[in-house]
């Protein structure tokens, strides 16, 4: 065996070198997906250091609560640190550049963070807020938003935040006032840190870097006005196994009353349990109520409310509070006394109670009709005022609850006033209504309510999604009052899920590190784009060995014949043959991971649009070396079997003829015949069909028709080179040599099947995936498209509460009136967005917790933009978000490809998400929406996520349909007005670019990749081409005899490597057009052509080419000694 | 009236350092409608003798006139429509095309120059005639039988109206009576063609029936 290696070096060192590409290109593939997973965690271990636990709230608590847990000895036992920090989303402006960032992560640290994330803390602050060589309190800013602002160390810039609000400003008694919503700090930029380690800091996961500015916790702290407050614990540590529910046990034991936005009163004879929030959250009220009940209680909920006006006929009452009360059966409650002495019975839901100021101001006698008017939210969000009718039942004395102004919560701008005059609430009043009565009961009373109904009417008329209480009054019974306060206090917190009040820690580290196995596995990615490479290089292998067998045909012949077992004989070229292969598959390893690191450089050069900035390394596992060499291995012996085994079907005295026989071909089976029709058939009823009900995004319609095309052309190729009834060539034929290369290519049926199959396979495929490559253009336009018929999409850093699409937004907004009016004819709609992780195929990881879009009822019955599927057919399918899918489940939209490649969900599928209540709820996918420009988020109706997520405020994504020739400067319109709020504008066509700019990176991986492997396959080709022509020597020798010229045998040979060559590109090409084209007519976006067709072209041209050389090298070797009869 | 003219026909072949003489001077003219059959052992020269005067060989000495015409002269493409013109060759195995008609393989010498090639289907359809397999018109080879092959192969090498027709040992691999059929009609259409007509053989049957015989003996005509 060792001489036949030696004395067939040439030979076996080809086969050797088909096998190191097939190793090189297959291993590569999988270190590329390895260089990706290992890229993906060294960015989540850089970006988030020690760091493995993330507390972050929507409310700020006390920045003590870290060292509270931090000294717990069960923390101790499994972590390390606990670090308080501020963590906000703004928008930065360099004050002298002038220049935007929006989406900048700000982050008040200090000291304790460097020890989570284990880092130096020393000189990262060189000076604090108040130093003297700088103007401005400091900041450290990262090298990515340094280069966004263009700015340098010591220039200023302007950072804007959402400001933290107690009262939720979509309260009916919050604040509007775009001034309040909007907090800004001035900061000096201290100095640049790279884009790594803290500079890479950040809790999203994608592999962008995202922009950071870090300042002093204090600073922010100051801004916020949240003073020895945060919103963010950080913590470190290597905690096996379970950390979560230990930290949520600490955390629970280290939560005080003064981390929830809960307080206690003890003013009043009973005890008060308040929000700061105005009302109490839901879950919160239960947990205060479950306590209540534990330590043998009684308590009764409060609802407290501003009315405009309470009028009697033609006499009324400006500006009063109303509560709703409960009327509880037992307890002693400090109780609503009439002015008869008797205790106020439970009112029915039209009967009001006044206090006796009130019943006398407005001469009411019981049973007469009190009027009511008050501010509610519309379905807009916007104030609404409604009236509703009450039958007055009696005047409550002034002491007790008649006169108690402890049933009012702190209403900002009304609590702190000395006189009405000096009101200022967050809602419009008209203080000229005010009268000096008015202001008496004022001094009097304050804001003790003037009007009592009961809780229910209440709840009916006030409930929000905020609460449904303002206080629960419990009552201390004779038990001293401090007593039942830290009773009551002590229970609450005991009772309390940290959950219950949105604390809930995120483990980081371990869903970044399981994340970053990436959304996509790109080691079968690429092995998938090399597939045809592979494919190609394997086919060499199995060309060459055949070729090598086959000039060791007689030697073949000479063992049988010697009485060797065939068996033996196979085993022997096997065994040689994985020799080869193995020794190949080494020196491949080695190619591997240069392929590997041409795929990388391919990623972060020619296709950085897939991934983004370069961010890949390489990283090389020996398991996957191992792994990889073993399936190269495999595949390149399956190769070689291929080849040897056909060494079974010849006799041994062909073989000592020299000869593999097997050149006449035979007849065309049945089933040959059968499929050929019936795929042919299949084909053109699938394409029918698929025209006839518009059915253009079939998966099942394109692989039905382009398969059984392909499959039905290649078996008619196959009868036809079967056939026996071909049209006879004679000499006044027409293209004769064309005529006689597609006669010739039936003399090896099978062989030029083979080749002929190979080509079209690589063609459908090069020229399905180029079809499917689209850039978006004017078709856009429609109303049905993926943009919606919108031409901006805008984003805000700060949501808005104010409708941009109103006049009386816009005013309240600032705009000016010349700029209002300018927007009078664009249509805006806002919708609400849960901030999240990007799920478009922009980012790499994969990501289950995605942004959530809130649909608005205007978006809902506007329709449009286009459906991949939907659950069930309906005229709008925007009508299927408000599907009621039962307790628990909610109906959602997602772009068919994030579903399909990021989020790995089918239509009718469901993932899991937490709401803002700590509840685990249901997303099911009921609509897969076609190359649109929500990509990057799942899209719920503004019903549900008010449900889910009733802490998020306001608006920060809008769709504009602006006129296309007015978008600039609509655009550059709103940037300006909104610039505060960090809004901006973008063109649906860059979106949809950017994310189209993803698929068809791959696309063109794919074809770049697919078209390598058709160009190896050409070699097989020319491979084949060389075998055929030695094997016709003799008959070519015949045919120099009778007069034909040596250039005229090599061009009919090219000829026929030419015609198997075309029809194998014209068959996959017309097969692909074929799958594609009902896709093509629904779509009517541009097809590239020219670039098909120009890849097409250089792989028949490069196909040519190497048959030239192939037929050039074999014809060059005298065929006249193939005549000789001796 | 064709002519051949072979004088002092020499043809070594160099095998690395060594020098194989083959033909060591061959001498010898025919004319139109005679014929030849040149015998001698294994490795004598016989076939390479066909192939010089065949022009598929160049001589290394000596000349060949064809018609008072040495091809030689003729630069590469000439030679090719030369010997597609004027010379007809049948071999032992008849190297039929496999995936072509029997009709299309005696069309092939026609095919390779197709613009001169008027009246190609009648004169392949009167061959066929001549060597009896019309019936087979259509079949391809893997069809025929081992005499049905080489008569095809003879109305094939008759297809231009070679003024020579060149065989070597074209009952070489065929039984007794077979090659008897196939010598027949060899002589049959050589009459009527009146071409020369040199066969190589093993054959001393075959030999005898020709009016005329060389013998080769390592390079050298040793009988005539």
């Amino acid at each position: 065996m060792r001489r036949s290696l030696i004395y067939f070096w040439r030979m076996n060192l080809a086969v050797a070198l088909g096998s190191a590409v097939t190793a090189a290109v297959l291993t590569g593939a999988l270190v590329v997906g390895d260089s990706m997973r290992g890229s993906l965690r060294q960015i989540t271990l850089d970006r988030l250091g020690g760091v493995d636990h993330i507390l972050l709230s929507g409310r700020f608590f006390r920045e003590e609560l870290a060292e509270d847990v931090s000294t717990s000895d069960r923390f101790r036992d499994r972590f390390l640190a606990a670090a308080p920090a501020i963590v906000l989303e703004g928008t930065a402006i360099g004050a002298d550049s002038e220049r935007r960032a929006r989406n900048v992560r700000v982050y008040g640290i200090d000291e304790r963070f460097f020890e989570v994330y284990g880092e130096e803390a020393e000189s990262f602050f060189e000076s604090d807020a108040g130093d003297a060589r700088s103007m401005f309190p400091s900041a450290v800013i990262n090298a990515s938003l340094q280069g966004r602002l263009s700015i340098q160390q010591g220039d200023s810039i302007l950072v804007s935040f959402p400001q933290p609000s107690d009262v939720h400003s979509e309260y009916v008694l919050g604040s509007r006032d775009p001034v309040s919503l909007t907090g800004a700090v001035r900061l000096t930029v201290e100095r640049t840190i790279p884009d790594s380690g803290i500079g890479r800091f950040g809790l999203e996961l994608h592999q962008s870097v995202p922009l950071n500015l870090f300042v002093p916790l204090s600073v922010l702290q100051r801004s916020t006005g949240r003073q020895g407050r945060a919103n963010s614990l950080l913590i470190s540590g290597t905690p096996e196994g379970e950390g979560g529910n230990l930290l949520r046990e600490v955390l629970r034991e280290a939560l005080r009353l003064q981390d929830l936005p809960l307080t206690i009163r003890t003013e009043s004879a009973d005890l008060i349990l308040e929000s700061r929030e105005m009302v109490i959250p839901p879950r919160l009220e239960q947990t205060a109520l479950r306590a209540v009940e534990e330590q043998g209680l009684s308590s009764r909920r409060v609802l407290t409310h501003l009315a405009n006006t309470i009028r009697a006929g033609d006499r009324s009452i400006p500006y009063s509070i109303v509560s709703a009360l409960e009327f509880p059966v037992g307890g002693d409650f400090s109780s609503l006394r009439l002015t008869d002495g008797q205790p106020a019975q439970p009112p029915a839901p039209d009967e009001i109670y006044l206090n006796a100021w009130a019943a006398e101001e407005l001469r009411l006698q019981p049973g007469e009709t009190v009027e009511l008017t008050y501010y509610v939210i519309g379905p807009q969000e916007q104030l609404e005022t409604e009236t509703r009718r009450f039958q007055f039942k009696g005047a409550a004395s002034m002491d007790g609850l008649g006169a108690d102004r402890t049933l009012t919560p702190e209403i900002p701008g009304i609590h702190e006033a000395a006189n009405m005059a000096d009101w200022d609430p967050p809602v419009p009043i008209d203080l000229s209504r005010i009268r000096p009565r008015d202001e008496e009961y004022w001094d009097r009373f304050g804001p003790a309510p003037k009007a009592f109904l009961a809780y229910q009417t209440g709840l009916d008329l006030w409930e929000t999604r905020f609460g449904r209480v303002t206080s629960i009054r419990i009552d201390a019974g004779d038990e001293p009052q401090d007593s039942v306060s830290v009773r009551f206090r002590q229970a609450l917190l005991e009772t309390l899920q940290p959950d219950e009040a949105g604390f809930s820690f995120q483990p980081v580290k371990e869903q970044g590190l399981k994340a970053s196995g990436g959304a996509t596995d790109f080691g079968v990615l690429f092995f998938g784009f090399s597939f045809f490479l592979i494919a190609s290089a394997a086919l060499l292998v199995g060309l060459l060995f055949s070729l090598g067998v086959e000039q060791r045909v007689r030697e073949v012949g000479l063992l049988l014949a010697a009485g060797y077992p065939l068996k033996s004989v196979q085993r022997r070229f096997l065994t040689e043959g994985a020799l080869i292969a193995g020794a190949g598959a080494v020196a491949g390893l080695v190619g591997a991971v240069a392929y590997a690191r041409v795929m990388i450089f391919g990623l972060e050069t020619w296709w950085s649009s897939a991934v983004g900035p370069a961010f890949l390394s390489l990283h090389v596992s020996p398991m996957t070396l191992g792994a990889g060499y073993l399936l190269s291995l495999v595949v390149v012996a399956a190769s070689i079997w291929w080849s040897v085994r056909r060494l079974a079907k010849i006799p041994a005295t062909t073989l000592l003829a020299g000869s593999m026989g097997g050149s006449s071909p035979g007849r065309a089976s049945g089933g040959a015949r059968v499929l050929a029709y019936a795929a042919g058939s299949s084909a053109l009823a699938l394409l029918g069909f698929a025209l006839v009900t518009g059915a253009t995004d079939s998966v099942g319609l394109f692989f039905g028709i382009g398969v059984s095309l392909l499959l039905g052309g290649l078996a008619f190729f196959s009868l036809w080179m079967r056939s026996r009834r071909h049209a006879p060539i004679r000499p006044d034929s027409l293209g004769i040599p064309l005529r006689i290369a597609a006669r010739n290519s039936a003399r090896h049926p099978g062989r030029s099947l083979l080749s002929a199959a190979l080509v079209a396979c690589a063609s459908f495929v090069i020229v399905a995936v180029g079809a499917n490559r689209q850039e978006p253009g004017l078709e856009l336009q429609g109303k049905d498209s993926g943009a919606g018929g919108f031409s901006l999409v805008g984003q805000s850093d700060i949501p808005l509460p104010q409708n941009l699409s109103e006049s009386g937004g816009r005013f309240e907004l600032g705009f000016p009136d010349d700029d209002s009016e300018r927007l009078d004819g664009v249509e805006i709609i806002p919708l609400r967005l849960r901030p999240g992780n990007d799920v478009s195929c922009l980012n790499l990881y994969q990501v289950e917790n995605p942004r959530i879009l809130g649909v608005p009822d205007r978006m809902i019955e506007r329709g449009g933009f286009q459906f991949q599927q939907t659950l069930g057919e309906q005229a709008n399918p925007w009508r299927l978000l408000e599907t009621d899918l039962g307790p628990g489940i909610i109906p959602a939209f997602a772009d068919a490809n994030s579903a399909r490649w990021v989020l790995h969900r089918g239509l009718g599928e469901e993932l899991l998400l937490e709401s803002d209540r700590g509840e685990a709820v249901k997303i099911r996918l009921v609509g897969l929406l076609r190359r649109s420009i929500f990509q990057s988020e799942l899209l719920i109706s503004q019903d549900n996520f008010l449900k889910l997520f009733p802490g998020l405020a306001g608006h920060s994504y809008f769709l504009i349909d602006a006129p296309i020739e007015e978008k600039e400067e609509v655009s550059a319109l709103l940037e300006r007005n909104l610039g505060d709020f960090g809004f901006e504008a973008e063109s649906v066509l860059l979106v949809l670019s950017n994310y189209l700019a993803v698929e068809n990176t791959y696309l063109s991986t794919f074809q770049t990749l697919g078209g390598l492997g058709l160009l190896l396959g050409t070699l097989g080709l020319a491979i084949v081409l060389v075998r055929n022509i030695m094997e016709r020597r003799a008959e070519l020798a015949t045919l120099r005899a009778f007069g034909y010229r040596r250039s005229k045998l090599a061009w009919m040979v090219v000829a026929e490597s030419g015609f198997l060559l075309v029809l194998g590109v014209a068959l996959g090409t017309a097969s692909a057009l074929a799958a594609v084209a009902p896709q093509l007519i629904g779509a009517a976006a541009p097809v590239p052509w020219v670039g098909l067709a120009a890849t097409l072209l250089a792989v028949i041209v490069v196909g040519l080419a190497s048959g030239i050389v192939a037929v050039r090298i074999t014809l060059r070797t005298p065929l006249l000694p193939a005549l000789r009869a001796e | 009236m064709a002519s051949l003219k072979v004088s002092e026909l020499q043809k070594h072949f160099e095998s690395g350092p060594h020098r194989v003489d083959v033909l060591k001077g061959i001498s010898f003219q025919m004319k139109g409608a005679e014929s030849l059959a040149v015998t001698g052992p294994s490795g004598s020269g016989k076939s390479t003798l066909l192939h010089c005067v065949g022009t598929l060989t160049h001589p290394s000495s000596g000349s060949v006139e064809i018609d008072a015409r040495n091809p030689f002269d003729l630069p590469e493409p000439e030679l090719a429509r030369f010997r597609n013109r004027r010379i007809g060759f049948v071999f032992q195995d008849p190297y039929l095309l496999p995936q072509y008609s029997l009709l299309e393989n005696v069309l092939i010498p026609a095919m390779a120059y197709s613009s001169e090639a008027d009246g190609a289907m009648e004169r392949a359809m009167e061959l066929i005639r001549n060597v009896r397999l019309e019936h087979r018109l259509h079949h391809r080879p893997a069809e025929l039988s081992g005499g049905e092959r080489q008569r095809a192969a003879v109305a094939r090498a008759l297809m231009n109206r070679p003024a020579l027709l060149l065989c070597d040992e074209p009952t070489g691999s065929l039984d007794r009576s077979t090659a008897q059929v196939v010598a027949d009609l060899l002589f049959e259409l050589h009459r009527a063609e009146e071409n020369i007509l040199i066969v190589v053989t093993h054959s001393l049957e075959l030999a005898s029936r020709f009016p005329t015989s060389m013998e080769l003996q390592e390079g050298r005509c040793v009988e005539a």
